[in-house]
């Protein structure tokens, strides 16, 4: 039985003291908070319930998932403020099944970034557990930094548009874990890119996420694009593995984490040529495109920062308003969008990009025709430092993805478990599977926590 | 290609100071340039994907649901008046 289950069964009956408990857990976070900058908010006053499949169970959300009365800023000063009228979907059934929330956690502004260093103006930086001065990955770096650091029952409830839950666990050497496109939904979650946006999962480990998928994935109307039909968790065929080759340059010992892990498994090798090669090209264009619209309703009228009004036209109000709160990823991404979306370059960048974001998809299909389970490495390298981050061009920091991306164009269920370690630091491996079966992914997840040495 | 940094910031409704204009303008060029990969690929004939998940049109009855109330609605705005938003001019 997982460690969270076993806790559940203890607060349904009373053995542990649920109010201890949670004051507890909330004095270490703001403890951990100091030394580490994991959460923007923190919920001093977290109730606490006996009953529900999740009592007790302590949640952290990121800061892009709306929970009600909360502050939710998705890590920008555009919002600082907003406090939520609503629970996210996936919140409100956490909620419902005796969840405590514990708090907000830090991320990129808005999911822009791949080692959570682009935080809004004003935020602050979450430090990697293992080093601090290097980064927790991005976007979601505090929910992955408190997962690891945790000493209590803990779940991170996270979101991955190219790679934000993978990304920062592996660098932080935890569990990461996607489900398919629409398996949650995406109602309260403050949208950077709509057809690529998945509510997910990080724990220490891999038993502790079914349990929470359960709760939190379903149809939900308020969304348009829920899957319909029940989740399926348990499977118990066998798996046949393949581990894909890419041409991007890989650290030797992240490589040969990941080879061991493959070899244990008999994993095949197999090429997805249009992935690797064209990949981060057609993320970026889709999902700067899908983020220059979700943006433009951040205008200082309804909510969030906003400015003196009197005397000045539309353009000079929306464009005060922005150019002083978004930071330069933000505006960066919000700019390649608009110039992607053009007249004359819409159909040579983003109906191309979606196009190729087919071939993709395609490609996919056809491997899991012969695979169960496809792998890689999560990242090139682990966690880098910051002195490293300050010298790279964005560009480079969007190369980082290249392994991320594909599984998030496909809109495929995947995951970042721990494989090994390099000088200290954690090493990360992809698993992936076809759409819908969750059930064969956890499977084997567990096969590499209990099998696969680290 | 010469990208039009300071036009794009405008449709985008972003003032850039003169250092961010530059520093864009040289991001641009790099990241663009690295999207030329997608020229060597031929998509004739491929329809485009706008979700990665094959989905009917859900659509819902035609009637009316819960939603904010118009006091709800207006809470984090200080512009407001007789329970509406005001927004800036539109026309000059």
């Amino acid at each position: 039985m997982s460690g969270l289950k076993k806790h559940v069964l203890r607060v349904n009956s009373g053995q542990i003291d649920a109010a201890s408990y949670v004051n507890d857990a909330v004095k270490r976070c703001e403890e951990i908070n100091k030394e580490y900058g994991y959460f923007n908010t923190i919920c001093t006053d977290a109730g606490f319930s006996k009953k529900g499949k999740l009592a007790g169970v302590l949640v952290s959300v990121k800061d892009n998932i709306c929970v009600k009365g909360v502050e939710s800023t998705a890590g920008s000063r555009m919002l600082k403020g907003y406090r939520p009228l609503f629970d996210a979907t996936a919140v409100g059934r956490l909620k419902s099944e005796g969840a405590v929330i514990l708090g907000k956690t830090s991320c990129d502004a808005f999911g822009f970034g791949s080692f959570n260093t682009n935080v809004g103006i004003g935020f602050d930086v979450p430090k990697n557990p293992f080093d601090k001065k290097r980064a927790t990955g991005g976007s979601s770096g505090g929910g992955a930094g408190i997962t690891a650091k945790a000493d209590f029952v803990h779940v991170a409830i996270v979101e991955s548009t190219g790679g934000s839950i993978e990304n920062p666990a592996s660098f932080c050497g935890v569990v990461g874990f996607c489900p398919t496109y629409g398996r949650v939904s995406r109602n309260g979650l403050i949208s950077y890119a709509n057809s690529l946006d998945k509510i997910g999962i990080m724990t220490k480990s891999v038993a502790d996420i079914a349990p929470v998928l359960e709760v939190i994935s379903g149809f939900d109307p308020r969304d348009a694009t829920s899957l319909q039909g029940e989740i399926d968790l348990d499977y118990r065929g066998d798996l046949r593995v393949g581990i894909v080759g890419q041409s991007a340059s890989v650290d030797p010992l992240v490589s040969r984490c990941v080879q061991r892990a493959a070899a244990r498994f008999g994993a095949d090798e197999v090429s997805m040529p249009l992935a690797d090669k064209f990949g981060i090209a057609a993320y970026y264009i889709i999902s700067t495109c899908e983020a220059s619209t979700n943006l433009a309703c951040l205008s200082g009228l309804r909510y969030g920062q906003d400015g003196e009004m009197k005397g000045r036209s539309f353009s000079d109000y929306f464009s005060d308003v922005r150019s002083r709160n978004f930071n330069e990823e933000s505006k960066r991404r919000i700019m390649l969008g608009t110039f992607a979306r053009m007249a004359g370059h819409r159909d040579a960048y983003y109906i191309k990009a979606s196009k190729i974001r087919t071939l993709i998809i395609e490609e996919y299909r056809k491997l899991f025709e012969t695979y169960d389970i496809l792998i890689s490495p999560t990242m090139p390298d682990v966690a880098p430092r910051f002195s490293d981050i300050e010298k790279m061009t964005p560009l480079e920091n969007y190369m980082m993805d290249v392994f991320t991306v594909g599984p998030n164009l496909a809109g495929i269920p995947h995951a970042s478990i721990p494989v090994g370690m390099k000088k200290g630091m954690p090493v990360g491996m992809m698993a992936m599977a076809n759409h819908n079966e969750e059930g064969k992914l956890l499977k084997f997840l567990s096969s590499v926590e209990n099998e696969v040495c680290i | 290609m010469k990208v039009p940094i300071k036009s794009i910031s405008e449709l985008a409704k972003l003032n850039l100071s003169e250092p961010e204009l530059k520093r864009f303008s040289k991001d641009f060029d790099e990241i663009l340039t690295a999207f030329r990969v997608l020229d060597r690929i031929n998509v004739d004939g491929v329809r485009p994907s706008f979700r990665p998940v094959e989905q009917r049109n859900p659509l819902r009855e035609d009637k009316v649901e819960k939603s904010l109330r118009q006091e709800e609605a207006l809470l984090f705005t200080d512009h407001k008046e007789n329970g509406f938003f005001i927004g800036p001019k539109t026309v000059e």
